[in-house]
């Protein structure tokens, strides 16, 4: 590295003047280059330097007076540069006779040294003019420096703040903190600290400020004063403190109506449900982890999912605005649960994909089982009337009927003289009076199964029922030579009026037997097949079968006979279809001519 | 008064065919009378008797609840039947249920709807309105 200091001098006796070569390299001059006095003074191009170094020099001259001082000079080659002379002075009698020094190159240091005051004015401008609170505090507290934007902040002029610490103006609840975080930088655990906290504008109210304070140090370690930034958050505090309080609101009317909530992120497939939203099936959030979708499905009824994806559909294809759909989830006590779901595509992308769907979902079990019971009320006494409404035509069409005849044979009576036709006549007369009495006992006793429902019923095992009515009627089996085949579980369990089983037990083996084929010996199965609801109890025949076309309809009305048999009274059927549904179940039939009948009775499952 | 030749009567009721043919004889003016005991009966009757439309009867009294093929069934068939005769069809029940009364009014074949009991003055009328 070459020696950045030059030496010079000036002999006044031989008026020599001499630079060694770092001077002559600062003046950037040839090593040949021999300078004197006048050429020397050009470098010094600013006249205020020339007539400054002209002055000192002189000065020097005559009373000796060294000098140190920074000059600006302008090379050969035009490059402007700063530098350092010395200059002290030899005396011989009182008359000087050298002058020497040193010269340094300083332009570097100059350079820097107006960078510095250059930073600090941008600095002290910055502080000034910041747009956000800034300030100088001591390690003590006491304001040292405030900007503009502070006083603003908290209400107070400069003077003011001077004479207040930073923790007269903090809230108190927030000053225990912000002290442990002043200790903690003061025992450079920390660098620096944020924090949110309260100040007192002058004028009593809360500001509040989001603070970031670092601390300056000196070179010996010694903490100087603390940089604190204060950034005005009231507007912004206030507004989150609003939408706090709002989903609050949210939240606490969510709780108060009892919905479940779901919000579904249809292209990702995400799904977030809300506590209540599993405590409707039962469930907690935590006990169905991980959340997808595919809980949902999992949990709706099987046969309920084509009609909610049918109503989700309309909504993604913006048929319709809202999604709603009512179906049952299975609970975790493994109950069906009734849920009435609503919802809303609330975002949808640029190519009109549905993006975001919030929705609901409310408990609608108890409103639906309300529902089904009135509707099985309303069933009951509809089906009830309309079987009344049948029972008075009976009543009707059968009484009227004897009564006509009663009528007509009274009047033939009247006008008859001969005694042997009166004989007969009357002989009719008593034979529609017994016709009367029957059919008035049967009306009794269908009036007795229609309006006493709540027969009382029992627990009676099928298999020993059905094996008492065939010994019952062991002698119309062995006379027809019949072979009953029994299939029925032995422990087929019923909850039946005994009197009723019995008659419709009596009435369909009867009729099996009564309507064989001519051609063949009666085969009857006994069955009986389970199903959701009920037991089917089936009785086939192999006998003469029934035309359905033709008599399907009034099959099992009231005096009606479909066969020319001479014991038919029409009386079996009806009264056993009344009993069959007095009991909660149905009777159904299936029958070719020549081929057989089935009957199939519908007993209700308990 | 009008002479009729050929009366059916299609019945399950042995009583009121047995006062019917009685009335009909006080008339005196049936030939002859023939009781069915149901519609199956009465149609079978009619497929023999159309080729000879002599023997088919000019009036018919139908009533409507029977075995084996009820009043209305035979009412369905009878109207397939295309016949060379002008038959009077006169319905004859018990029923005074209006459904039944409306369902007759649409077989154009049937002339009047009786309620029973009917007599001696019913019967007469018949006799009176039949246009051979």
């Amino acid at each position: 590295m070459l020696p950045t200091i030059g030496i010079w001098e000036l002999n006044l006796k031989t008026g020599l003047l001499e630079w060694d070569f770092v001077t002559k390299s600062i003046y950037e001059i040839k090593d040949n280059y021999f300078p004197d006095l006048d050429s020397a003074i050009n470098f010094y191009a600013v006249p205020k330097y020339r007539e400054r170094i002209t002055t000192l020099t002189q000065n020097l001259i005559t009373t000796g007076d060294s000098f140190v001082e920074r000059f600006e000079i302008l090379t050969p080659k035009g490059n402007t540069k700063w530098v350092e002379s010395s200059a002290q002075a030899d005396f011989e009698n009182g008359e000087c006779v050298l002058i020497y020094g040193t010269f340094q190159d300083i332009t570097t240091h100059q350079t820097l040294l107006e960078t510095v005051q250059l930073n600090e004015e941008k600095f002290q401008k910055a502080f000034e003019f910041a747009p956000i609170g800034m300030a100088l505090v001591s390690t003590a507290g006491n304001w040292i420096k405030v900007n503009e934007q502070l006083c603003k902040i908290t209400g107070y002029s400069e003077e003011e703040l001077m004479g207040l610490t930073f923790q007269d103006l903090t809230h108190p609840n927030d000053l225990d903190k912000d002290l442990a975080l002043v200790n903690q930088m003061l025992s450079k655990e920390i660098d620096n600290y944020e924090m949110q906290k309260r100040y007192f504008h002058k004028k009593g109210y809360i500001v509040w400020v989001h603070l970031t304070v670092s601390l300056v140090w000196n070179n010996e370690g010694e903490p100087l004063y603390f940089i604190s930034q204060l950034n005005d958050i009231t507007e912004r505090k206030k507004a989150s403190e609003e939408l706090q309080r709002e989903q609050q609101r949210l939240f606490q009317t969510i709780e108060g109506t009892n919905i479940g909530t779901w919000e579904w992120h249809i292209q990702e497939n995400v799904i977030i449900y809300n506590e209540r939203w599993a405590g409707i099936v039962g469930y907690t959030l935590e006990e169905l982890k991980p959340i997808s979708k595919q809980i949902w499905n999992d949990l709706v009824h099987p046969d309920d999912l084509e009609m909610s994806n049918i109503a989700l559909e309309k909504c993604f294809s913006r048929q319709t605005e809202y999604y709603e759909c009512e179906y049952r989830m299975k609970h975790k006590n493994g109950d069906w649960v009734w849920v009435n779901d609503k919802g809303k595509v609330i975002d949808w992308s640029f190519d009109g994909k549905p993006i975001l769907m919030l929705g609901t979902h409310a408990d609608i079990t108890h409103r639906k089982n309300s529902e089904q019971e009135l509707k099985n009320t309303l069933d009951l006494v509809s089906e009830q009337n309309k079987r009344l409404i049948n029972f008075t035509h009976i009543t009707s069409h059968n009484l009227r009927s004897h009564i006509g005849n009663f009528q007509m044979l009274l009047n033939l009576l009247l006008e008859e003289t001969d005694e042997l036709k009166k004989k007969e006549l009357t002989e009719f007369l008593l034979t529609i009076a017994n016709d009367l009495q029957e059919t008035i006992h049967y009306l009794n006793e269908v009036l007795q199964i229609q309006t006493n429902l709540n027969q009382q019923v029992k627990k009676i095992n099928l298999f020993n029922e059905i094996e008492k009515i065939l010994v019952s009627i062991s002698g119309l089996i062995i006379e027809s030579s019949a072979i009953i085949h029994t299939d029925v579980p032995l422990n087929t369990y019923i909850n039946y009026s005994p009197e009723y089983i019995e008659s419709v037990l009596l009435n369909l083996l009867t009729n099996a037997i009564k309507y064989r084929h001519p051609d063949r010996n009666p085969v009857i199965y006994i069955r009986t097949q389970d199903s959701e609801k009920y037991i089917i109890l089936q009785i086939e025949d192999n006998g003469i079968g029934i035309d359905l076309n033709l008599h399907g309809q009034k099959l099992f009305g009231m005096y009606k006979t479909f066969h020319t048999n001479k014991d038919a009274r029409g009386l079996g059927l009806f009264i056993i279809k009344n009993q069959i549904e007095a009991m909660g179940g149905k009777i159904e039939v299936e029958s070719e001519v020549d081929k057989g009948t089935t009957f199939k009775v519908y007993i209700k499952n308990q | 008064m009008n002479k009729i030749n050929t009366a059916w009567i299609i019945d399950d009721d042995k009583i009121l065919t047995y006062v019917l043919q009685r009335i009909m004889g006080t008339v005196d003016s049936f030939a002859n009378i023939e009781i069915f005991p149901n519609g199956k009966e009465a149609i079978n009757q009619l497929a023999v008797a159309r080729k000879n439309p002599e023997s088919l009867p000019d009036i018919i009294l139908l009533d409507l609840n029977m075995p084996v093929m009820d009043g209305w069934q035979f009412l369905d068939e009878f109207e397939k039947i295309n016949l060379d005769k002008k038959i009077s069809l006169y319905i004859v029940s018990s029923s005074i249920d209006t459904h039944d009364h409306n369902k007759a009014k649409k077989y154009k074949t049937v002339a009047d709807f009786l309620i029973k009991p009917i007599g001696k003055k019913q019967i007469e009328q018949m006799v009176e309105s039949h246009q051979p």
